[in-house]
């Protein structure tokens, strides 16, 4: 009960920050963001106010919630009621929408529930989960410090504390299990995915690439562990879809949200250098629409995520780890050990472990491309093309740098399906984008339009 | 209006001259292709040092600049490849699915070893056979009318406005659908059977079962013996001690106990100088060894004032006074040794 409590109270605060930053959401984006947005928000606080020596207890957790959700709520001064009436608007909609989409959605809503069914009821269990990310919470718990403790332990400050604060924060409200958040997010993911697509197509259509996410296997095994790989993948994500709305609806206010999304995936994975993808897309689109201070709006939300946790790995483990030193030294490492041989090791390797891993996705997305393309339709000329072969690009230079330096680094293939597991949504949202996807929504459910 | 002529003069046997370089390469290509599936992905470069990829790439390329050339389909007719690409895409597609779902839902390797076939391979034919499917392309309706039936007719006002694109796709993301839904089932499947059979264990048994029996107990039955603030020498890292030798893992369960990783034959560290106070007596978790380590650990003799162990049928045993080695030679028993201050 207390759990649900501390959930619920987080989920407060990211349904404000939300509202803040993103005040015309649909009422699933709010959903969904309230809970994305506030366990990794409120997190990334409890982080920064812990350096500060704050130590994490029971009552200063709900302090500090308090303290925000009173803090937003001055802010935004909110007109009582309106949450009620979306949310009521949005079942009563549900009740109305046709029969097929009405099974659409509870299949969706199936493999969800299988989530989390399962996530309930076992309790954390994987290697690197037990290894890591929940120990580190049980020596939260019980110590109140993360920072003032880190160096007691090795392998212990290696990955930020996204996912093992959120365990920590379960086990101080008497939770037994927090393996539920994941199964949560996974939920959240979902709703914002098929909310933001509704904008670019038809109900059914979004609703059917909906389905096709959330039946990916490797996600919807990742949202019943303890990995960090799914809150990295659903934050990211995100990111790049907020990144190509605000460049295709010229909102700043996603470009804020763009920023904060693809920074709280680096709170949940920081060894992945994917973030730059997002930059050097953006770098383009400002130099070409002249719109110069569109990075700056993008890399203020972004790097005060980032940098604080940076800082501490500087501090832990010396200057290598700083942002700018590993930029330089990727750019070097790049010019002065550049090997065709390696590359085709290097292209192979990702073909053999992470291509071939997409199955049947991968060709579907690169023929609707192509056929897009040839069309000269808007989907053959999306933004969303260019941010998906940028993070292409960051894969393979990131793995040929990675070679490098790692002598096993082929042996370790899951690794890297693992690290590219972003892509699949990225696909599937620019599939479920497309003409040809509406036209074969409306032929599954015999629909002429 | 001259350099227009002139543009139009190039174009036209230029398109021609693509689309037949193109039917070249995609002919090498989908035989290539093909090989690779039956024999194995990878035999050209094997035996004549000569990639695939290349070629394919050359394909897509061709494709993409006859596309460009042709964008307005004047200059050709290539019905014939349109046809020939339609019933091949078709045949990838049923192919790929019946072999993917045979080699999910039966054993890996199944494919290869029946058919001599490596089902992930047929990616290659399949998108080959969609690039002469596209060279081809037209505004093509997919089934005309078969006569005055009103079925007939209504399934045909359901495609009426399907290009052939669309339903190659269409079929494509069933068969995903379909592979996801399999690799899901089998992903969750023995999960759920246990959780049906066993809904109300608690979770103490339910980390049992998913850390294996042997280790569990294992560690309960430390804890039950070691005090929280003990520090405890553990077996050295590798096979047969995965769990109870990797340092990072152990401490999850003994925790607030702390480890420090011991070497086969000798402890590797001073006791006192580290603090340690308990040594594990571990058999080890698996069967299987690797290092050249052997089941039994430690191998070396411990000045302690207790050993507390127990065997494969859960009997206790103490014994007071050091630890050695030569009485637990071969022995299969899990314990603590308590060092002697």
């Amino acid at each position: 009960m207390q759990v649900l409590i501390i959930i619920l109270l987080i989920c407060w605060f990211g349904h404000l920050a939300s509202s803040l930053i993103n005040p015309d959401a649909e009422m699933l984006e709010h959903l969904g963001f309230s809970y994305l947005l506030g366990t990794g928000l409120f997190t990334f606080i409890l982080f920064v106010l812990s350096l500060f020596g704050m130590k994490i207890t029971g009552p200063s957790i709900l302090v500090v919630a308090a303290g925000f959700i009173y803090f937003l709520k001055a802010t935004l001064r909110r007109k009582r009621g309106n949450f009620r009436h979306k949310f009521l608007s949005l079942i009563r909609s549900f009740s109305n929408f046709p029969f097929g989409e009405k099974t659409l959605t509870i299949v969706i809503a199936g493999f969800i529930l299988m989530s989390l069914l399962s996530t309930l009821y076992w309790p954390v269990n994987e290697w690197d989960a037990l290894a890591l990310y929940d120990f580190r919470a049980k020596v939260i718990t019980r110590t109140g410090y993360f920072v003032q403790v880190a160096s007691n332990y090795s392998y212990f400050a290696h990955y930020p504390l996204l996912t093992s604060l959120l365990h920590a924060i379960v086990y101080i409200f008497n939770g037994h299990n927090p393996q539920f958040v994941y199964s949560m997010q996974f939920l959240s993911f979902v709703m914002i995915f098929g909310a933001s697509l509704r904008r670019f197509t038809t109900r059914r259509a979004s609703l059917l690439a909906t389905l096709l996410v959330v039946s990916t296997p490797i996600l919807l095994k990742h949202s019943t562990i303890s990995y960090t790989n799914l809150p990295y993948t659903i934050y990211f994500v995100l990111g790049m879809i907020y990144l190509f709305l605000s460049m295709e609806k010229q909102k700043k206010r996603y470009l804020i949200l763009s920023g904060l999304m693809v920074g709280l995936s680096t709170w949940a994975r920081d060894v992945e250098p994917f973030w730059l993808a997002g930059l050097i897309v953006l770098v383009v689109y400002a130099v070409w629409k002249r719109k110069y201070f569109y990075p700056f709006i993008y890399s203020v939300p972004f790097f005060a995520i980032q940098l604080p946790w940076r800082f501490l790995m500087v501090k832990f483990f010396g200057k290598a780890r700083g942002v700018a030193n590993q930029l330089s030294g990727a750019a070097v490492e790049l010019v002065q050990k550049l090997d065709p041989d390696r590359i085709k090791e290097i292209l192979s390797f990702v073909y053999s472990s992470v291509i071939i891993s997409w199955g049947i996705l991968f060709p579907i997305f690169i023929t609707i491309a192509v056929v897009s393309f040839v069309q000269k339709s808007k989907a053959g000329r999306s933004t969303l093309l260019l941010i998906i072969a940028a993070n292409f690009v960051i894969l393979i230079v990131g793995t040929y740098l990675f070679s490098l330096n790692y002598p096993g680094w082929d042996h370790i293939p899951d690794s890297a399906r693992r690290m590219a597991m972003f892509f699949s949504p990225l696909f599937i949202f620019y599939i479920g984008s497309t003409d040809i996807f509406a036209r074969i929504a409306n032929m599954m459910f015999f629909r002429k339009r | 209006m001259k350099r227009i002529r002139r543009n139009k003069a190039f174009i036209k046997p230029a398109t021609i001259l693509i689309k037949y370089l193109f039917y070249f390469v995609w002919g090498i290509a989908f035989l290539m292709s093909i090989t690779e599936a039956i024999i194995y992905p990878g035999v050209f470069m094997t035996n004549l040092n000569v990639s695939v990829y290349p070629v394919y790439g050359v394909v897509f390329f061709l494709l993409v600049l006859f596309k460009v050339l042709n964008f307005n389909e004047r200059y050709t007719n290539s019905y014939l490849a349109f046809s020939f690409g339609k019933l091949l895409s078709l045949l990838s597609v049923i192919g790929y699915l019946f072999f993917s779902i045979m080699e999910l839902l039966i054993y890996p390797n199944y494919v290869f070893s029946t058919f001599h076939l490596h089902p992930n391979a047929l990616i290659w034919p399949l998108g080959l056979s969609t690039a002469l499917l596209i060279v081809g392309y037209r505004e093509q309706r997919l089934i005309a009318p078969l006569g005055r039936s009103k079925k007939i007719e209504e399934i045909h006002d359901y495609f009426k406005e399907l290009h052939y694109i669309s339903f190659v796709i269409f079929i494509a993301l069933i068969i995903m659908f379909f592979v996801n839904t399999s690799t899901n089932l089998k992903n969750f499947l023995s999960d759920f059977k246990f959780m049906i059979r066993n809904p109300s264990i608690s979770m103490e048994e339910r980390l049992r079962k998913k850390v294996t029996p042997i280790f569990y107990d294992y560690v309960v039955f430390v804890n039950k013996y070691v005090p929280e603030d003990a520090k405890i020498l553990i077996p050295p890292q590798g096979f047969p001690w995965p769990q109870s030798g990797n340092y990072g893992y152990i401490r999850y369960f003994i925790y607030p106990r702390e480890g420090t990783s011991g070497k086969e034959y000798e402890p590797g560290i001073d006791y006192k100088s580290k603090g340690i106070s308990y040594v594990l007596l571990s058999w080890g978790e698996t069967e299987s060894t690797e290092y050249g380590y052997t089941h039994g650990w430690p191998k070396f003799d411990v000045p302690a004032e207790w050993v507390v162990f127990y065997d494969e049928s859960g009997r206790i045993f103490t014994k007071d006074g050091d630890y050695h080695y030569k009485d637990f030679v071969n022995k299969k028993v899990w314990g603590v040794i308590k060092i002697k201050t």
